[in-house]
């Protein structure tokens, strides 16, 4: 494997649209990674609380009831 | 890679049903994944609704992958205009979804990502465009 010194030597040898690419590449899969991370905490606390398994439209019922008693909220401010 | 060119506003739904992994509705965590590809824009009555379905440091979680990716998500505190809310509540959306579609607009979005059918069933009397998670994959270039 590469040290990160030579790594760095390979990415500024790239034209710099490539290492735009690149950089950006990099930002998205560590944006996926932390969206995995956090879907796993997020599941796992679910399971905790006996939540992960409710029938879909119970989970409907609930954001939609969020949605409108923020929207109440809202408007009442 | 190239520069996202679509803004999405992504709605809650979907960044609560992507996470949970459920069965019922995969496109939703493929739509989240593919940020990046399009950018997502994150009006407050999503983080609103987020903040009653996630806890402290789930919230401090997601707060840190917008943070981190500038270029693939928009956060914006813009408050909804009343008079825009309206409009769409007379075109048949209940007050939250007026609220999103009227986000939506401000926010100069190209269309908003949502499973939700009702939403979705007011498609032909909104300006702004609705479409499931599937649809919207349909159009990053590399997925049609």
């Amino acid at each position: 494997m590469q040290s990160l010194d030579d790594l760095a030597q390979t990415i500024i040898a790239l034209p710099q649209a490539d290492q735009e690419t690149l950089i950006n590449k990099v930002a998205q899969l560590n944006f996926k990674k932390g969206l995995s991370d956090l879907a796993d905490n997020y599941r796992r606390r679910l399971a905790s609380e006996n939540r992960l398994e409710i029938p879909a439209d119970e989970v409907w019922a609930e954001l939609q009831r969020i949605r409108e008693e923020v929207a109440k909220r809202e408007s009442s401010n | 890679m190239n520069l996202p060119t679509e803004r999405w506003l992504i709605d809650t739904n979907v960044w609560i049903f992507g996470p949970r992994r459920d069965e019922r509705y995969p496109d939703s965590v493929t739509v989240l994944e593919a940020i990046g590809s399009s950018v997502a824009l994150v009006p407050p009555q999503v983080i609103k609704e987020l903040r009653l379905n996630l806890n402290d440091d789930e919230m401090k979680a997601f707060y840190r992958l917008l943070k981190n990716f500038p270029e693939g998500v928009q956060l914006s505190w813009q408050e909804a205009v009343a008079e825009k809310v309206q409009s769409y509540r007379d075109r048949g959306c209940r007050k939250g979804d007026a609220i999103i579609a009227s986000s939506a607009e401000v926010l100069a979005a190209h269309l908003i990502v949502s499973n939700n059918r009702q939403f979705l069933q007011t498609i032909n009397n909104l300006p702004v465009r609705i479409l499931t998670p599937s649809e919207a994959l349909l159009r990053l270039p590399d997925r049609s």
